[in-house]
């Protein structure tokens, strides 16, 4: 109890900081954190836990975008108290469009989801490029916004908990564990009575529904949308978001979503011309990674909370 | 005597290979069978088929009187086969106990919507139940001596005590049927007596039957009820150890093919 306590008064105080001390453009790149991190854990989630390689996260995001922004826009009168009724059905669509690509791909040994995923997310966004009623090209916009810092906060915190709480419970259960099992060994998996390939096909379920979860919200926190803003690079900064924090390890992929957005905008101010800092940044740092630490910032262990004050890392067990 | 498992005329063939040639037995309940044959005889890929990994060109399995020779290896693990392999395959990186609650867990967590719920809300009733799992998990290890390696990786255990967990794992999945292939498979002399012993206690207290390749024939001649012989694919020999060990036509398979153990 004391814990959630601890964590509800930190984030408070956050929030007033955030509020009262930093100007609207650092209030922005918070928020930006935190969706750039559940998109990093819905990818962790399949590829880190599950070791199915994904290249479509950002089709999957968009689907819940799109979905998110039409529907408050639409349907709910630009009512900014629906956002997150909105948000969560951006969710289910991505989970359905998940489920449907999940289908063929796990069949086959391989890595197949890449390839599935990778040309779902082209189609999505071919789509979305033709389809002049969400704006074609041009793209959607005046998409519903929270009218206040503080809900926009308070909502972000409360879906990147949730995102991250769940897959933490999942991660230290028995689905975990037989995801776990699966990639160590996918014929002594099955040997023992698990039906690896719905195994993973509910991997991916979760995993898009994430994905479709940060995409909603991603749209309501800019306001404007367009098939650009889901391309095959920002599946790629995804994957390089998780890679960086550790497949396998949920804070670690917060830690580097944090690291990640913040690095850029810090750098904003050294003069580089036309040039966009990020695709420097992320190569060198993803090359470096793979020289010191190829498994990551934290390999597939957990910042523990269980202990206050000390850092304890933990690989998996039980949620004590 | 009721049987447990028959096969009836199983071919499988690998290019010009017949790795298994109308090959016929069957187990009954409570029997421990021995399956022996010098190298490449085709006794793994006898395991592999009934176990759902290899489909035979022809043939039929029975499992207590149900047709299996469709099902896939989870599929043949619920009816209540269970098998661990020559070469082993453990979870490596999880620890001793989780490579058991993994096999356990398949029992009890069938995935259900309670099932998601009360693992995401940490329920009480789900920690009651993780708990129970891993007593049950400890006890089995307990039987193996292996309930003190209970929290390291199962990849670090020494050679013997990988293939004992093996076993462990197996009988986590709580089968009818255990086949084992060459479980004593690197063992010295004492080890493999010790095994022998231990296959013969968890055979009484689960109640189990079990299939046993095995390479070493002196080996099996004193734990098995009977035994049958493969060479090059076929059946040559089923009977009591007393009479293969008198067979001539064993005798002859054997000669100067035995693998150095
Ligand atoms: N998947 C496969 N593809 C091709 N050939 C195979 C395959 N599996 C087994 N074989 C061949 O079938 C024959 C029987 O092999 P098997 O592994 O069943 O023998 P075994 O009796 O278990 O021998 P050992 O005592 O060495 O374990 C061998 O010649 C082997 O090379
Ligand atoms: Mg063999």
């Amino acid at each position: 109890m004391k814990k959630y306590l601890i964590f509800l008064v930190s984030v408070i105080v956050l929030g007033v900081v955030l509020n009262f001390f930093m100007n609207s453009y650092i209030q922005a790149v918070f928020i930006s954190f935190m969706i750039n991190a559940i998109m990093a854990l819905s990818l962790n989630f399949i590829t880190g836990l599950a070791d199915q390689f994904s290249l479509g996260q950002a089709g999957l995001m968009a689907i819940g975008a799109y979905t998110s922004a039409v529907l408050n826009k639409e349907f709910f009168n630009n009512d900014w108290t629906m956002i997150p009724i909105g948000v969560l059905a951006g969710a289910f669509m991505a989970a359905g469009a998940g489920y449907l690509i999940s289908l063929p791909s796990f069949r086959l040994k391989g890595d197949y989801l890449a390839i599935v995923t990778l040309g779902m997310a082209e189609i999505v966004r071919v789509v979305l490029l033709n389809w002049n009623h969400v704006g074609g090209p041009r793209g959607y916009n005046a998409i519903t916004k929270f009218p206040e810092f503080y809900f926009s906060f308070g909502f972000a915190v409360l879906l990147l908990t949730f995102t991250f709480m769940t897959m933490y419970r999942l991660k230290f259960s028995w689905f975990g564990r037989n995801l776990w099992a699966i990639n160590e060994d996918d014929i002594a998996a099955e040997v023992m009575g698990l039906n690896v390939a719905k195994t993973k096909r509910r991997a991916f379920v979760i995993s898009s529904f994430f994905a479709g979860l940060g995409g909603g919200f991603y749209s309501h926190h800019l306001g404007y949308i367009s098939p650009g803003s889901f391309g095959f690079i920002i599946s790629v900064q995804i994957l390089i978001v998780a890679v960086l924090g550790g497949l396998g390890s949920l804070s670690g992929s917060i830690v580097a979503a944090l690291i990640l957005t913040f690095l850029p905008e810090a750098l904003r101010s050294v003069q580089t011309g036309s040039l966009d800092l990020r695709m420097i940044i992320y190569p060198i740092l993803l090359i470096v990674m793979m020289i010191v630490r190829p498994q990551g910032l934290f390999g597939r262990k957990e910042i523990s909370l269980s202990h206050f004050g000390l850092t304890k890392f933990k690989a998996r067990g039980s949620n004590e | 005597m009721s049987k447990l498992l028959s096969v009836d005329n199983l071919s499988i063939q690998f290019g010009g290979l017949k790795a298994v040639d109308d090959v016929s037995f069957h187990i009954n309940k409570s029997e421990l069978l021995g399956l022996i044959g010098p190298n490449g005889a085709g006794k793994t890929t006898v395991f592999n088929i009934i176990s759902g990994f290899y489909k035979a060109d022809s043939g039929k399995i029975n499992f207590e009187d149900q047709d299996i020779t469709e099902a896939n290896a989870a599929e043949v693990n619920h009816f209540g086969l269970a098998r661990t392999f020559q070469n082993i395959r453990l979870f490596k990186t999880l620890t001793v106990l989780e490579n058991v609650l993994m096999a356990l867990q398949q029992r009890k967590h069938n995935g259900s919507f309670k099932d998601w719920f009360s693992s995401l809300l940490n329920t009480k009733s789900h920690q009651q139940l993780e708990l129970n799992l891993k007593l049950e998990a400890l006890e089995l290890l307990k039987i193996f001596e292996l309930d003190t390696f209970a929290q390291e990786e199962a990849g670090s255990l020494p050679y013997g005590a990988q293939r004992k967990l093996e076993i462990v794992r197996a009988l986590a999945t709580k089968p009818k049927l255990l086949m084992l292939d060459e479980p004593a498979a690197g063992m010295n002399h004492q080890e493999t007596q010790e095994l022998n012993e231990l296959i013969r206690f968890i055979k009484n207290k689960f109640n189990l039957t079990i299939l046993l390749i095995e390479h070493d024939m002196k080996l099996v001649m004193n734990i098995c009820d009977r035994i049958v012989v493969l060479n090059r694919g076929k059946k040559i020999a089923d009977n009591i150890p007393y009479e293969i060990k008198n067979s001539p036509q064993v005798i002859e398979a054997y000669l100067g093919k035995r693998k150095h153990e």
